[in-house]
């Protein structure tokens, strides 16, 4: 599966995503978003893990519906930093 | 409103926790913690530090611990506080039971119906059910059957206020454990069941930063490379602030007013859990057992006064009424103060202590600075006479400070577990335990762990570890820039992301606890209630072992007694029993004159191998520089050979004052008397006390307190405005307490207490005494008891040196001792069994038996031996004279013997038909004949190769040809030659030590011996990049380098460069054929 990236989500104070575009449709985010944290394979992805090297392990994620003109889908975002890019998984809609 | 962690793991938590109770406290209370928990897996490891840390952070400590409940996962069980202890000791009992009912099965649980009982008995305990909890996994499938578990915990624990449910949000992946939708079921589940439910972080450690460590300890646990096992799902288990946690709270409520609630009960939780150290802990109120089981009447002091005065006789029987007036003057001073401090009890326990070692006829000897009193010498704690040696009690004891002080009693090694074993016996096993301790990572455990955890390849770990040498892990990356062996480490690390991930988590793991271990030597003796206040767990040698190490026992007040195993004591004390057995003859060793000038002789040589204390290459070499003649001058050179004085640049001072190099300095005639033994040099504890007493009038007692704030650097300005003051006063010049001052000021930490120096002189002495006077049995004990630094092997090259005859193996005459033998000229040392690789204790039992066998048949047959090990008895000689092939006239040959074993070993019969089995080794039983004999070499190959020992001959020998080809100089003959000589010297490497170096650089000592005596070389920086790799790894080493004198009898080499004897061997035979 190929991964999609997103541009343009926009973010809340929380950091949690209001709305995105995905294939084109524009997506309001249409529940209270669930934050959770996924880790790295640090040790395949790193080659210097001194003390306070900061943060290595977590990629923040979010699941949450949103809703298009048509549709209604179960999204899961991977944030990641620190680029602060985006990627999106529908789940199911 | 506020928040309190429930659930948090120390690093006490071996291989998961993090962080330090210390660093927890302290970032607590930054935080603005008012409270704070501990609670650790499987027990009250770091419980201790975590209330002495609160205490010290000004915050409420709270102590639980994280137990296994079978078949109901994991729970946190906190000890409710201001209960008079009775909060504290349910965990203590519980977490005892957890690990003593199990038996040898390593895994401490408890059941259901185990801790419902205690409960029951006393309900001063809360137990969270959380996120490890097996209603936490089942309700992830099934509420109802998480429901179920929960009416099961109900109805086993139905006391109200003792269960709660633990709602933890770590934002883990929705449908998993942890997460904030399972927060919300597990906050449901409680609600439906009208169980309270509090928010906890089940943390483990102190920021996000710390999830990498956390994963290289969930590796180490698990012994798997990371990614292979179930790892943490993220990096939240964090100590998080209290607003985070409000937050956590709203997000799993989704509701204010609910989540207000649950905040609200983990706080009235947290409350009823704070604990009063003094009172639920026992803290600071010292513990001695009852007098009852002391088996004392009345008033303990009145009893201590008693048996101190009554030894007085006996202990000084020709004192005239001056020195007797002396003695009481010091023993009034010294009762009063012990007294004062209420500790007679105490001292009447360690005596006792005493008095049984010596009724069990065990060899003992006090050390450290309880050498110093007088009560101790009379007592029979303690062999040294305080008086005449000059030694002071206010070292040892003031009142001043109040904490217990330590008095350790050597004794024989061998026989250390009997004692503790009549210890428990004697004061009953509740008022006993061992003393535990906490090993934490070292470097190379540390980067073997970590090598594990990243997948790298065990035999490229092998050769880091192995040049890793004096470095704590923590500096890991600067010791890899400096140090010549590990440069081609560093380099590798520049292109290899492996290890330079390797570096880096090696030094997270530096100092972290790994495992628990019975301490050394310590034993807690307490009164009754001592199970209320420390939980135990099995050790190994089947006694119950405390959960606390010796850094917990000033805080709890426990008596801590160090009965130290010294291999020296067991090898003195089956010295005299061989002579006894041997010779017919009684040594005593404390009646041994103490000024024997042979034994002092015998020391000046520098032969110091197997003397206590000043066998190291560099007490060696010291030895020769100080050439010490009176058991004074033991005292100094061992305090003299510490850290603190070598970096204090102590000794050249003394040695050129006692040597008339140059006129010692006394500085002011009052000071003559406290400096004469020293030269002039300020070397111990005790002078520099004498010193500020005579100049400023203070009693010996304040003198000990200033000299203890030296140290500091915030409390030694005090100290110097004091001194100043009162020695003008006294009426000394300007200019001498300047000088005085400074020498005090330098002296700082460098000093040494001098009854240190004397308690370890008195065996070093014995040890002299009986190497000069009864060699044969000496060697023998030594390599029974092997108490040196050195191998084995090196005993023997030193028993060939002192024509102490070595005898073979011999599985007629060896048994699992060395064993004097009288031949027929003189005595010589039989080897053990025991020194044959392979061989079981079986085998050895079975040998000794059946003693002694006719025939090799009859050794198989009744002995038993494996088929290897038969060989290798073999191989050894062992079977020679069992097999009629020893003497000279032999008509057949070690060979033969091989090639018989062979046969008989292939057609071993089936074990339970006896007299078949005779028949066929009965026909069998003649030696085939005409098999050649191993060679000398190969013969020495298989002794080395089985025994790590040559026994027939030197291994140097067989470089013989080459080295003198070389010019290679021996090492007994260095000590003829002028300084600067340019020599080579070889030998096989027995030690290697970098000690700590005044400059900071590194110097690595190596000693060779080469069968006349050791040659001890100096590699200074340059030399050892040329070959350092070599230094640590290769055993059989050619060094060059000049002679350097450094005294009478003291002559070092300053290495050059060194070479791996086997390399040249190759090189040099190739081109001389």
């Amino acid at each position: 599966m190929q991964i999609e990236t997103l541009s343009g989500v926009v973010v809340d104070l929380d950091g949690a995503p209001v709305c995105f575009i995905w294939r084109g449709s524009e997506y309001l985010v249409a529940s209270r978003p669930v934050r959770w944290y996924s880790r790295r394979i640090w040790w395949e992805e790193s080659s210097a893990a001194p003390k306070g090297a900061g943060p290595l392990m977590e990629v923040e994620m979010w699941r949450l519906w949103a809703t298009s003109e048509s549709s209604r889908t179960l999204f899961e975002l991977r944030h990641l930093q620190p680029a602060d890019s985006w990627e999106i998984y529908p789940l199911e809609s | 409103m506020g928040f309190t962690h429930l659930n948090l793991a120390s690093a006490y938590s071996a291989h998961y926790g993090v962080n330090r109770p210390e660093q927890l406290a302290a970032a607590a209370s930054a935080l603005g913690f008012e409270a704070l928990a501990v609670t650790d897996r499987d027990g009250l490891y770091g419980a201790v530090k975590h209330i002495a840390a609160c205490i010290r952070e000004g915050i409420h400590p709270i102590v639980g611990v994280n137990l296994e409940i079978t078949d109901m996962g994991r729970v946190v069980i906190l000890a409710h506080g201001h209960t008079s202890g009775s909060g504290w000791s349910v965990i203590c009992r519980a977490i005892s039971l957890a690990h003593n009912s199990r038996g040898k099965e390593r895994r401490p649980r408890l059941s259901l119906d185990e801790l419902a009982a205690m409960i029951r008995e006393n309900p001063s305990c809360s137990v969270l059910i959380g996120p490890q909890s097996g209603i936490a996994s089942k309700l992830l499938v099934s509420p109802a059957s998480a429901r179920e578990e929960l009416d099961s915990w109900l109805s086993a624990i139905p006391q109200p206020g003792v269960l709660a449910i633990e709602v933890v949000n770590q934002l883990s992946k929705p449908g998993s454990i942890a997460s904030e939708e399972h927060a919300r079921a597990m906050l449901r589940l409680a609600d439906s069941a009208g169980v309270p439910a509090v928010i906890t972080n089940a943390a483990r450690y102190l920021e996000p930063d710390d999830a990498l460590t956390a994963d290289v300890l969930d590796s180490a646990r698990h012994l798997e490379q990371l990614g292979l096992f179930a790892m943490q799902p993220n990096a939240q288990a964090w100590m998080k602030p209290a607003a985070m946690m409000f937050r956590l709270a709203l997000d799993v409520c989704e509701d204010t007013k609910r989540a207000q609630k649950l905040i609200q009960k983990t706080e009235q939780l947290a409350s009823r859990c704070i604990l009063d150290p003094e009172s639920d802990c026992g803290f600071g109120r010292p513990k001695t057992p009852e007098q009852q089981a002391l088996g004392i009447e009345g008033n303990p002091f009145e009893v201590l006064w008693q048996k101190a005065h009554s030894a007085v006789n006996e202990r000084y029987p020709n004192a005239k009424a001056p020195q007797l007036a002396q003695i009481q003057h010091r023993l009034s001073k010294e009762l009063i103060a012990i007294n004062e401090l209420g500790f007679a009890t105490y001292f009447l326990t360690v005596a006792d202590v005493a008095q049984m070692i010596r009724d069990m006829r065990i060899r003992s000897a006090a050390r450290g600075s309880g050498a110093g009193s007088l009560v101790n010498y009379l007592l029979g704690i303690s062999g040294v006479d305080p008086i005449s040696e000059g030694l002071l009690f206010e070292r040892f004891l003031s009142t001043e400070r109040s904490t217990l002080p330590d008095i350790d009693i050597d004794v024989e090694s061998a026989r250390r577990h009997e004692i503790y074993k009549n210890i428990f016996r004697r004061y009953g096993g509740k008022r006993v335990t061992l003393l535990s301790m906490q090993s934490t990572y070292r470097s190379r455990g540390a980067v073997r762990d970590s090598g594990m955890a990243l997948g790298i390849d065990e035999d490229e770990i092998d050769q880091i570890a192995k040049n890793i040498w004096r470095f704590s892990a923590r500096n890991f990356r600067g010791a890899m820039e400096k140090k010549p062996e590990l440069a081609r480490f560093s380099s590798d690390t520049k292109t290899n992301d492996r290890l330079n991930l390797l570096v880096d988590i090696t030094e997270r793991l530096d100092r972290l606890p790994r495992h628990i271990s019975v301490h050394p030597c310590g034993v807690i003796l307490g009164n009754s209630s001592l199970l209320s206040l420390t939980p135990t767990e099995p050790s190994g040698i089947g006694l119950p072992m405390s959960q606390f190490d010796k850094d917990d026992m000033d805080p709890m007040g426990f008596l801590k007694l160090d009965v130290l195993g010294v291999r020296m004591q067991s090898a003195m004390a089956y010295t005299i029993r061989e002579i006894a057995r041997v010779k017919k003859k009684k040594v005593d060793l404390d009646a041994v004159d103490r000024e024997d000038k042979s034994v002092f002789e015998q020391i000046r040589t520098t032969n110091t191998l197997g003397i206590f204390q000043i066998e190291s290459p560099g007490q060696r070499e010291l030895t020769g520089k100080h050439q010490p003649t009176r058991f004074n001058d033991l005292t100094l050179q061992i305090s003299l050979f510490r850290p603190g004085p070598m970096k204090g640049n102590m000794i050249k001072p003394y040695l050129d004052g006692r040597h008339g190099l140059i006129t010692p300095d006394y500085l002011h005639p009052d000071l003559r008397p406290i400096l004469e033994e020293s030269y002039g040099v300020v070397v111990f504890h005790e002078q520099l006390m004498r010193i500020m007493q005579k100049m400023t009038g203070c009693s010996l007692a304040q003198a000990d307190e200033m000299r203890r704030k030296l140290g500091k650097e915030s409390k030694a300005a005090s100290v110097s405005n004091y001194f100043h003051k009162a020695a003008a006063a006294r009426g000394y010049q300007k200019q001498l307490i300047e000088k005085v001052w400074s020498i005090i000021e330098g002296f700082g930490s460098f000093g040494f207490c001098k009854a240190h120096g004397a308690a370890f002189a008195l065996p070093t002495y014995h040890s002299a005494w009986l190497k000069t006077h009864y060699p044969t049995e000496f060697i023998a004990g030594l390599l029974t008891h092997d108490p040196g630094m050195y191998p084995r092997r090196l005993l023997i090259a030193e028993a060939r040196r002192l024509g102490v005859r070595i005898l073979p193996i011999d599985v007629n005459r060896s048994t699992n001792e060395y064993l004097v033998e009288k031949m027929a000229k003189g005595h010589g040392v039989r080897m053990a069994l025991t020194e044959i690789a392979g061989i079981s204790n079986r085998e050895i039992e079975r040998i000794i038996c059946e003693q002694p066998f006719r025939d090799i048949a009859d050794f198989y047959i009744r002995a038993r031996p494996a088929r290897r090990t038969l060989e290798r008895l073999a191989l050894i000689g062992a079977l020679d004279s069992l097999a009629g092939i020893s003497g000279e006239e032999a008509q057949h040959s070690r060979g033969d013997l091989l090639v018989h074993i062979r046969q008989l070993t292939a057609k071993r019969p089936a074990v339970n038909d006896a007299n078949q089995l005779s028949f066929e080794l009965g026909s069998l039983d003649t030696l085939p004949q005409g098999n050649p004999s191993p060679s000398k070499q190969e013969r020495l190959d298989q002794e080395l190769k089985y025994t790590g020992m040559d026994i027939s001959a030197h291994q140097i020998e067989r470089f013989q040809e080459m080295l003198d080809d070389l010019g290679v100089v021996r090492a007994s003959e260095l000590v003829g030659l002028r300084s600067n000589t340019e020599v080579l010297v070889a030998g096989v490497r027995v030690a290697t030590q970098t000690p700590p170096m005044r400059s900071g650089k590194r110097v690595v000592f190596i000693s060779l011996d080469d069968g006349t005596g050791c040659a001890d070389a100096t590699f200074f920086d340059e030399a050892q990049r040329r070959c350092s790799s070599l230094l640590f790894q290769n055993r059989l080493l050619l060094i060059s380098g000049k002679t350097r004198r450094t005294g009478v009898r003291g002559v070092s080499v300053l290495a050059e460069n060194a070479w791996d004897l086997r390399q040249l061997w190759l090189e040099w035979e190739k081109k001389a054929s």
